[in-house]
């Protein structure tokens, strides 16, 4: 278990809130390329009310789990200082709900229970509402039947004092991002990285500020990402799922998407972005995609994988 | 965005565990230097000055060679107007593994990682806007060139893949 810890700390530089996919402990149960994988696709979890909690599934070969629910059951491993080294504490019990990435949901028949899925199939993480009470070191441990077969996999992630990033109920920073206004100066694809595969800037998500949009009191949802740099597999999908919700309800908020990278060959962030992912010691992880009401105060966060039904959820609830 | 050093992966097995996981994770780094419009006081990282050098001492690994032969069917899926054939081929068979190679680059080979992942969203518009099959072809052989490079520059010898390139 120290060794799963230390490759939790390894993972981001040291200080995020991110789970190794491999179980340094040989904990699995069985073996070979069908043996069950988990790796924590959550960000920035703290301590505190319910929030949503994402893992994802794979087999040792690389093929996803998909479909049905599995059960996800947490421990507490200690601090920094002692985890490793005490007994894991039980902690919650919870259901999650297989999330398919924006695009990759499946037609016709779905199955429902778990099974491995070639990389064509649909792809995506296993939701759950999960409350932790206190900062530290946690397990979880993954109990599916994946194909038929009982099947167990365990990660482990850090839980912050503190979220990091932009919450709900917190006011949203008055970001004044690029859009395609913005000077020649400024590089095309550090509006929107997918100006390096187009060669033109798309105006829908591109048109105006965070801070212009709360300025005039409209809602704002606004995702944060890097379509083409991304690393994750997840941001172009949920910012075309963005950009097509914005295609419907336009006229409910206003829709923007902030570019990760001002220059991804120099290692340049926006500051639009960072101004989001990279402060007080956050980690800089994408894509997020964030509901702000009309009062500046941000109302739903998600961070990942979002797909759109709980985006227009969120939106319509703006209203009531 | 994640900037940590990265150990580079030293066997088959090894890197598939590690990769899968970061595939899901997308992690990021606070110590990223970040623009700042209002004094541009960014730091760019060193460059290189062209294509990482394939070692001919490399040994040969059939499971990167598996993705890169994976990405030159694909082309030639698509060379033979079968582009459904090979979307599926592609997504199927090499497209995880170059999110995966790509985390594993390090900062000095961002060029590579730039070809690599600009060439893989040109492919994946063109599945996704009906793109035009030889020109779906072209990207797909030259993903397959980059992604081959990317391998070498971890201490994998893919080229085998390439020899089922159009």
């Amino acid at each position: 278990m120290a060794a799963l810890i230390a490759l939790v700390l390894a993972a981001c530089g040291g200080g995020g809130g991110q789970a190794s996919a491999v179980d340094g402990g040989g904990d699995d149960v069985d073996e070979g390329p069908d043996a069950l994988q988990a790796a924590v696709a959550s960000f920035d979890v703290a301590a505190g009310p319910p929030g949503r909690f994402l893992v994802g599934l794979f087999s040792a070969d690389r093929r996803l789990v998909a479909h049905g629910a599995v059960e996800l059951s947490f421990s507490y491993l200690g601090t920094r200082a002692d985890a490793g080294t005490t007994t894991p504490e039980p902690g919650p019990v919870a259901q999650a709900r297989f999330l398919p990435l924006p695009g990759s949901e499946a037609l016709g028949a779905v199955p429902t229970e778990p099974v491995f899925v070639s990389g064509s199939g649909s792809r995506g993480v296993y939701e759950a509402e999960v409350a932790f009470d206190r900062a530290g070191f946690w397990q979880v441990e993954v109990t599916a039947v994946v194909d038929g077969v009982p099947r167990r996999a365990e990660a482990a992630f850090e839980v912050l004092a503190e979220n990091k990033v932009p919450t709900v109920g917190e006011d949203a920073p008055r970001t004044v991002n690029h859009t395609v206004d913005s000077p020649p100066e400024v590089p095309r694809a550090a509006i929107d990285s997918r100006f390096t595969v187009t060669g033109e800037v798309d105006p829908v998500l591109h048109d105006r500020t965070v801070a212009a949009a709360l300025d005039a009191g409209r809602p704002v949802v606004l995702v944060i990402s890097t379509p083409v740099y991304c690393r994750s597999q997840f941001c172009g999908p949920v910012t075309d799922m963005v950009a097509e919700v914005a295609g419907e309800y336009g006229g409910a908020a206003d829709f923007v998407h902030i570019e990760v990278w001002r220059d991804f060959q120099a290692l340049e962030i926006n500051a639009a972005a960072a101004e989001w992912i990279l402060q007080d010691g956050a980690e800089g992880n994408e894509p997020w995609v964030f509901v702000i009401g009309g009062d500046g105060v941000i109302r739903a966060r998600f961070d990942n994988v979002v797909n759109r039904a709980d985006l227009v959820e969120a939106l319509e609830a703006l209203d009531a | 965005m994640r900037r940590s050093p990265r150990a580079r992966p030293v066997g088959p097995v090894l890197a598939g565990l590690m990769l899968a996981g970061l595939m899901l994770a997308g992690c990021g780094d606070g110590d990223d230097i970040f623009d700042d419009s209002s004094t541009g006081t960014t730091e760019p990282a060193p460059s290189t000055t062209g294509p990482v050098l394939r070692s001919r001492t490399l040994p040969a690994d059939p499971q990167f060679a598996a993705v890169v032969e994976g990405l030159c069917m694909a082309a030639g899926q698509a060379g033979d107007g079968s582009v459904a054939q090979a979307r599926t081929t592609f997504f199927d068979r090499s497209h995880d593994a170059i999110h995966e190679v790509a985390d594993s680059l390090d900062d000095h080979e961002r060029p590579l990682e730039a070809r690599l992942l600009e060439t893989k969203a040109r492919v994946e518009a063109a599945f996704d806007g009906d793109g035009e099959p030889a020109a779906l072809a072209a990207d797909l052989a030259d993903l397959a060139d980059a992604a081959s490079l990317a391998y070498a520059a971890i201490g994998a010898d893919a080229s085998a893949g390439l020899a089922q390139c159009p």
